[in-house]
């Protein structure tokens, strides 16, 4: 035996030998490199899935073998069930009552009527989805905050009161800044099928004699039903784990406690140095997972569902728009009303306060403007130095990348091939969509933890761990352009290459990538756009080696510096208006068509 | 220069195990042009792709000149790209981001058969010009038509002068006149530069115009292969009658055995037929497909005496006239038959007339049960 395996490879256990045969057979395989590169991080998303399950379990890190359920214990506390879950459900269906108040509506008017300036209106509410949830939140405070909030200042001055005591710094105020902050989202998930339905359908309603209201509870609604609830899930499932708003609104270990802050409270503590609870932590993400699970679940038989309530039509046929006549002004209100709320107000609030800080808006204040945190050095200062400025386009140039190339290896296995496997990759590659990313963030924290002590390689506070969690969690989404992208491009085109003398890999590079261009340059948009304001995950694995510039607007925020936050809340939105507009240019206008036609 | 051996291919899907190829073999001898022939599901399309590499067959064997490209008992199974195949596919498969000259040149500049930069220039002007599109060069390829689009793609399948050509359906997606001259086209190209060709098609005509030798598939496996005309002349069952060119069928039994004849009966119509053409014992009573084809039968008086005894009274059911020749339907009894009558004559509706068939030109065949319904599918006539 000892011969054996001091004998380099004509020696090796039989065992090992068939091993490296296989591996040496499995690799000259067409489909092994795509397999790998969409494998791996894969794998990686149901381990980290796994990992926070096990890390409940465990007393500290999953270095140590004991086992523990005083974790799992914790659930028996009572503030859980009388604060941070109630508070949570509100958070949630808040944001999904805001959300549906608003795209309702708005669907409708932009997609079904005679309103006007249909193409302005849309745009608009494109941009709002642009504007980073952490600057619509901290605009949001700087407006309706029963101390500072210039709403309420205004009205102490013209009313005899001595407090105006309305403020968004409670569980209301985040489940209407969410709902703000969801709103486009759930506007073109309605909006495509609302599009595509058949007037005739209505008409038909009409003929037979039902009234305007029977046609829209009988026949309308439940056209668009699975829409509808598909988008309710999709909001309540970001509500409950998008930690940057409740974290801006109500801060960290406060009076409003989420399921989303009491996580990264666990693990961070604040700044008492009480001991960390990862396993707690654990145990919030798990409790967060949880509705998103099953979300994602009745999702997908929504989706599954949804030929039933088939919406389109044939080809030809042109949608009639419902005449509203002078309706048109209340409706055109209404809209306003919400771009008001959701980007002007705030925006433009958190540039006066970049400017003039707290004074009251005047003539007078208009000479008393202050550019000093606009000035380039400032700026590049306030940001912490050229550093962070270099670290978040390595991020985004990195992330890119990276999940654009997986996507592709994904798709091309899902859509081109035939292994049986390629259903479970494409299950796979939805997982991340359940998976909030702040528990993936703590996921990966752990696993990075769990690998520094057992073998010294340091990943805590690194680019690569930033960039991996940003790339996992932008996983499905990207798989999903790229499938249909790929679905859309005839496979002989690619099987008349690899006929003409090349490769398959080489293939996909030469005619697959090329064909679907238009495609990957959308989806590479929208992930640096969400890359770059992503503030939950970079905050969450922040170190000293991977500082971005959403964490410094946040340190600002919270050393009190709220001039200077806004001001760096402006640049950063700035910053997203930059890349949109590049977006814009590649995409020759596409990047804000969601789906629903131009 | 192609041998195809003994090839299986089984699909599973939702709904079971699919076979497609249940033991196709055949041999096609270089510079010869030989299609594989039959309706959609045939498994024509899986045996070239078989051959191109683009499918993996499940067993079998098949060789390419002198290398073996894929044989499931030694293990080989060569890629596409080291197959040394040119392929024309039936969506021409044109890369809509390159250029006409682009397309062409892909092959010479990124294939495993690279050639040095001074040469491709040439050898894709030559390719160009086989198919005459050297002014196109430089055209964006979307902006050609759909018959400049299939020369391309015929230029890029040649440019890197491949052994054997293999073509999917090239002509489908044509319209008809254009279908025509590109496989007039087509057949000129591979003879003058001695290429062998793998057609497929659905389409008899075409197969019959273009081919040396064709395959007639069904079900995954082939029933007949021959030159054109024998397989027109005598198909070998009543499927490939059935398939290639309009046929009659008229199902009867054996009321009469002689030594050089024996006799079928329909209802009204008893035929004489050939011993031969039926070979093996025979019993009265037994049942029998006849096929006859439409230009065989002979309508008249003075046209039916030619058939001897070979005749029956029929009624004129309908009669249209094509030009050159009509067609009309006759009805004997419960039996209907097509004729197709050369020249300027047009039958009155309703007429009696006498009908005859020269008792060589009736192919009789075991009858099969299913075939009925085969052929129904198939929409022959």
């Amino acid at each position: 035996m000892a011969d054996q395996t001091l004998d380099r490879g004509r020696g090796l256990p039989r065992s090992l030998r068939s091993l490296i045969q296989w591996a040496r057979v499995g690799l000259a395989k067409p489909y092994a490199i795509p397999l790998i590169v969409g494998g791996i991080p894969l794998i990686l998303v149901a381990v980290l899935g796994l990992l926070i399950f096990y890390t409940t379990f465990t007393p500290l890190l999953p270095t140590t073998l004991d086992w523990t359920l005083e974790h799992w214990a914790n659930l028996a506390s009572p503030t859980l069930w009388t604060d941070v879950m109630p508070n949570t459900l509100i958070v949630g269906f808040g944001a999904v009552a805001v959300t549906l108040f608003f795209a309702g509506p708005m669907a409708w008017l932009i997609v079904r009527t005679t309103i006007p300036f249909k193409n302005a209106l849309l745009t608009c509410i494109a941009l709002v989805m642009v504007l980073p949830p952490f600057v619509k939140s901290m605009g949001w405070v700087l407006l309706l905050n029963e101390r500072i909030g210039i709403i309420n200042r205004a009205i102490v001055a013209i009313l005899p009161i001595d407090s105006f005591p309305v403020s968004v710094n409670n569980v209301w105020g985040i489940a209407w800044v969410m709902g703000l902050t969801l709103m486009p989202t759930t506007f073109f998930l309605i909006a495509g099928p609302m599009r595509q339905m058949d007037p005739a359908m209505e008409e038909a309603g009409s003929i037979c004699g039902a009234s305007r209201f029977k046609i829209f509870t009988h026949v309308s609604l439940p056209l668009v039903w699975p829409a509808v609830i598909a988008a309710g899930i999709f909001t309540f499932m970001t509500a409950i784990s998008l930690f940057e708003v409740p974290a801006i609104i109500v801060g960290l270990g406060g009076a409003t406690p989420v399921l989303a802050t009491e996580m990264f409270f666990a693990v961070y503590g604040g700044d008492t140095g009480t001991e960390v609870r990862y396993g707690a932590a654990g145990v919030y993400a798990v409790l967060m997972m949880v509705p998103s699970l099953v979300g994602l679940y009745f999702y997908f038989r929504v989706i599954n569902k949804s030929h039933r309530f088939s919406v389109v039509t044939g080809k030809g046929y042109r949608p009639r728009d419902v005449e509203i006549g002078s309706w048109k002004w209340p409706g055109l209100l209404f809209i306003g009303f919400f771009l008001l709320c959701a980007a002007v107000l705030p925006l433009l609030w958190l540039i006066w306060i970049s400017l003039a800080s707290f004074r009251l808006p005047s003539l007078e204040a208009l000479d008393h403007l202050d550019f000093k945190f606009y000035a380039p050095s400032y700026i590049v200062e306030s940001f912490g130095g050229w550093e962070i400025i270099v670290n978040t386009a390595v991020l985004i140039v990195s992330v890119c990348f990276f999940v654009m190339l997986i996507s592709i290896m994904i798709s091309w296995i899902v859509v081109r091939t035939k292994l049986k496997i390629r259903k479970l990759v494409d299950g796979a590659a939805m997982l991340p969509h359940a998976i909030p990313g702040l528990a993936f963030a703590f996921a990966l924290f752990i696993m990075a933890l769990t690998l520094e002590v057992w073998s010294g390689i340091v990943l805590v506070g690194t680019m690569a761990l930033l960039v991996s969690a940003n790339v996992l969690n932008h996983l499905s989404y990207t798989t999903r352009v790229t499938n249909a992208a790929l679905i859309q491009v005839h496979n002989e085109l690619e099987e008349a290459s690899r006929t003409c003398g090349v490769s398959p890999l080489k293939t996909i590079f030469l005619v697959m990538i090329p064909l679907i261009r238009p495609a990957l340059i959308f989806a590479t948009f929208w992930v640096a756009l969400r890359t770059f304001r992503e503030l939950s995950m970079a905050l969450f694995l922040t170190g000293t080696g991977n500082k971005v510039m959403s964490v410094r607007v946040w340190l600002m925020w919270n050393e009190g510096g709220l001039s200077q936050a806004a001001a760096g809340a402006v640049v950063m939105t700035i910053g997203c208006g930059i890349m949109l507009f590049i977006g814009f240019i590649a995409t020759k206008g596409r990047v804000l068509n969601r789906g629903i036609g131009s | 220069m192609l041998k195809v051996e003994n090839l299986y291919k089984q699909y599973v899907t939702d709904t079971g195990v699919v076979e497609a190829l249940k033991g196709v073999s055949f041999e096609v001898e270089s510079g010869e042009i030989y299609t594989l022939l039959g309706p959609s599901g045939c498994g024509k399309s899986t045996t070239l792709r078989a051959v191109a590499g683009l499918e993996t067959a499940s067993a079998g064997e098949i060789t390419i000149g002198d290398h073996t490209v894929f044989s499931s008992v030694a293990g080989i199974n060569l890629a596409p790209e080291h197959r040394g195949v040119g392929m024309v596919f039936q969506s021409y498969a044109i890369w809509p981001h390159m250029t006409v000259f682009k397309n062409v040149a892909f092959p010479l500049v990124h294939g495993v058969r690279r050639v040095p930069r001074a040469e491709v220039k040439e050898r894709v002007m030559r390719a160009l010009a086989m198919v005459q599109l050297e002014e196109m060069a430089e055209r964006p390829a979307p902006m050609l038509s759909g018959g400049q689009q299939q020369r391309v793609a015929l230029a890029r399948a040649l440019v890197y002068e491949p052994k054997i050509l293999l073509l999917d359906e090239p002509l489908s997606n044509l319209d008809a006149k254009l279908r025509v001259e590109m496989r007039i086209e087509i057949q000129r190209i591979i003879k003058r530069l001695g290429l062998t060709g793998l057609y497929v098609t659905h389409d008899q005509e075409e197969a019959m115009a273009i081919s040396d030798r064709i395959a007639v598939m069904h079900d995954g496996v082939i029933l007949q292969e021959s030159v054109p005309h024998e397989i027109y002349a005598n198909p070998v069952n009543v499927f490939v009658a059935g398939f290639i060119g309009k046929s009659n069928f008229i199902s009867g039994s054996v009321t009469k055995v002689g030594d050089s004849q024996f006799e079928v009966t329909s209802g009204r119509i008893v035929l004489s037929c050939i011993r031969e053409a039926l070979p093996g014992p025979l019993n009265l009573g037994d049942l029998v497909d006849i096929v006859v084809r439409p230009e065989d039968v002979m309508v008249g008086d003075r046209e039916a005496e030619a058939a001897g005894s070979n005749t029956f009274e029929a009624r004129v059911e309908t009669s249209s006239f094509t030009g050159g020749r009509s067609t009309c339907e006759l009805s004997a009894g419960d039996i209907q038959i097509v004729a197709e009558l050369h020249g300027q004559r047009l039958l009155p509706v309703g007429d009696s007339v006498k009908v005859g068939v020269l008792i060589d030109r009736i192919k009789p065949f075991p009858h099969q049960t299913d075939t009925a319904a085969q052929l129904a599918a198939l929409g022959a006539v």
